[in-house]
């Protein structure tokens, strides 16, 4: 990194307590609201509005990853990082019309879990839950990870205290706060993320000129304008299909169709899918700046919070600080109040405690809150500089679990030991195509073998699903 | 296969499995859209 | 890793309209997707459907 840091010391720590007091005060406010029963913490009271649902979809899939990976995929492979990144969007667009079924069928649903254990049964479940385990974990990670990069690089704090302030302020709003705190806070988070972007965009512009930026382009790295660059054509679709198995799959979404009320469900994830998908654009926009400006990069992920500083000066350095504090902090809390849901409804109430009371579901999900902050921070304390290709490595994973849920929702066809070795063997034959063929094609492998294996093995032995057996939980 | 030939097989099998996942989902949308959710409107499952 | 170099001979560069309306059209659509949440919040909350 840069031998200075980029934020004064004082004043990054002055952002980090106020913030951190800011999300821990309003988690532990929003959780008081509420009747307190287990549906209350984990799902909000399941009638959250339009503008609190598309707002909480933002803000987790702002990720960490998408204000520092995006703007260095912009950077290194021009438009088709912009274009291929923005693709993403994609999952949560196309969740929409599963969103709708979800909802309908599953009116007292709690997790995807329980989608996946009553509409195929206990194997497959369990495949699907070391999937999403496993990934959660790979995801956790880098939020962590990038978390302590941040404010190392940003303001020069020790890498592990910066990750455990993230880490344990995230997890001590979702403690208090449940599902509540966390859409809630998701809100602010959003909206503070998207108005400093914006205005970090038009600012940066405002000195550049977009016509200069082109220009510069053209002439020093016309790569970066090219649409048939090798690199970018690979990695065009590796994102929309990594997005799709993550969100399909994932019970932060699924977790949200549940707490939203049903009339605004599918509205909340095409708007949220659209506004979503102008945002690596525009990160990638800002990056570009720094080729056409031969702004000295050292470490491409830092490149986005490298050139707003060296643009805006002091006051850009803030206004990232905030915006990927705001990024790390609603994703975590999603993941951890997610994931914390499906733990406690998955693992304790249908497999441990079977018939466990609403208090009991309820406490274990605060204590898995609690496991999973501290385990993420271990899991993050050595620094591993790949992180995105872990991440990468993980889309092998849930890429297998496109086809199997969406089939599931609409075809009885859909057959149970075909959406097992879906799984199976498309995370295998995935995770080969990441090893032996490269990175960006581990997600495309996967979807593509699982999906030949579910559509073929639910049209030779067509199963007869009751569709009523998801009325329950 | 040039490194650009290669690239362009993998971004074509992206489009054709991308694409293929639409389909599905358009096909069960339009499928159950304004249908009780749990009255299948397909009588034998090998015929859809 | 040959797959992921960015050396590349054949080109088809993005033109200067079409560069600038991405740059431009992605941060107006941010700006209007910010503006349409706030509004949306606005009413829903004068109607007290928050949540």
């Amino acid at each position: 990194m840069t031998d200075a840091p980029l934020l004064d010391a004082g004043l990054a720590w002055l952002l980090l307590v106020a913030f951190s007091v800011l999300w821990i005060a309003l988690g532990v406010w929003w959780g008081k609201r509420g009747k307190g029963d287990a549906d209350d913490y984990l799902l909000a009271g399941r009638n959250i509005g339009l503008a609190l649902s598309t707002a909480t979809l933002m803000a987790s899939w702002v990720t960490g990853n998408t204000t520092l990976a995006a703007p260095e995929v912009g950077y290194t492979l021009g438009l088709w990082g912009m274009l291929g990144y923005a693709l993403a969007g994609l999952g949560l667009f196309l969740f929409a019309p599963l969103a709708v079924r979800i909802k309908r069928l599953m009116p007292t649903g709690r997790t995807s879990g329980d989608f996946v254990r009553l509409r195929y049964g206990r194997l497959c479940w369990a495949v699907f839950l070391l999937i999403t385990l496993a990934y959660t974990l790979g995801f956790l990670i880098t939020q962590g990870m990038g978390a302590g990069l941040l404010l190392q690089a940003l303001s020069g704090f020790d890498y592990r205290l910066g990750m455990v302030c993230v880490i344990g302020v995230s997890t001590t709003y979702t403690l208090f706060g449940g599902m509540r705190g966390v859409v809630g806070t998701d809100f602010i988070q959003s909206l503070l993320i998207m108005a400093l972007l914006v205005l970090v965009a038009v600012l940066g512009y405002s000195r550049i000129s977009v016509e200069q930026v082109y220009a510069a382009l053209a002439t020093e790295n016309p790569s970066r304008l090219n649409m048939l660059l090798p690199a970018g054509l690979l990695f065009a679709w590796n994102t929309g299909l990594f997005s799709m198995g993550e969100v399909f799959h994932n019970n932060i979404w699924w977790s949200r169709v549940f707490a939203s009320r049903p009339s605004v469900v599918f509205r909340s994830f095409v708007l949220g899918g659209l506004a979503w998908t102008t945002v690596p654009i525009v990160t990638g926009a800002i990056a570009l700046m720094a080729l056409a400006q031969n702004l000295d990069v050292p470490q491409v992920n830092m490149v986005f919070p490298l050139i707003t500083a060296q643009l805006l000066g002091s006051g850009g350095a803030v206004v990232v600080f905030i915006i990927i504090f705001a990024s790390l902090t609603s994703t975590l809390d999603s993941l951890l109040a997610a994931s914390a849901d499906l733990i406690a409804e998955d693992v304790v109430a249908h497999w441990l405690l079977s018939g466990a009371s609403d208090q009991q579901i309820r406490q274990s999900a605060r204590l898995v809150v609690v496991g999973l902050g501290l385990l993420t921070m271990l899991l993050s304390w050595q620094y591993v500089t790949s992180m995105y290709q872990l991440l990468l490595f993980t889309g092998a994973l849930v890429a297998s679990t496109i086809w199997p849920i969406a089939m599931g929702l609409y075809w009885p066809q859909a057959n149970r030991q075909a959406a097992t070795a879906a799984m199976v063997l498309g995370s295998i034959t995935g995770l080969l195509a990441y090893v032996l063929v490269a990175p960006y094609c581990a997600a495309l492998v996967s979807a593509a073998v699982s999906a030949v294996v579910m559509g073929l093995g639910s049209h030779w032995n067509p199963e007869r699903f009751d569709w009523r057996l998801l009325a329950g939980r | 296969m040039s490194e650009l030939q290669q690239a362009l097989l993998i971004f074509a099998i992206g489009a054709v499995v991308t694409l293929a996942t639409v389909i599905m989902i358009a096909r069960g949308h339009a499928r159950w859209h304004d249908r009780d959710p749990y009255d299948d409107p397909i009588g034998t499952p090998r015929h859809d | 890793m040959p797959l992921l170099s960015t050396a590349t001979n054949p080109q088809w560069l993005l033109s200067a309209s079409l560069f600038r309306l991405l740059v431009v059209g992605s941060i107006i659509g941010l700006a209007t997707a910010t503006l349409v949440i706030v509004l949306i919040w606005l009413k829903e909350w004068r109607e007290g459907k928050v949540w």
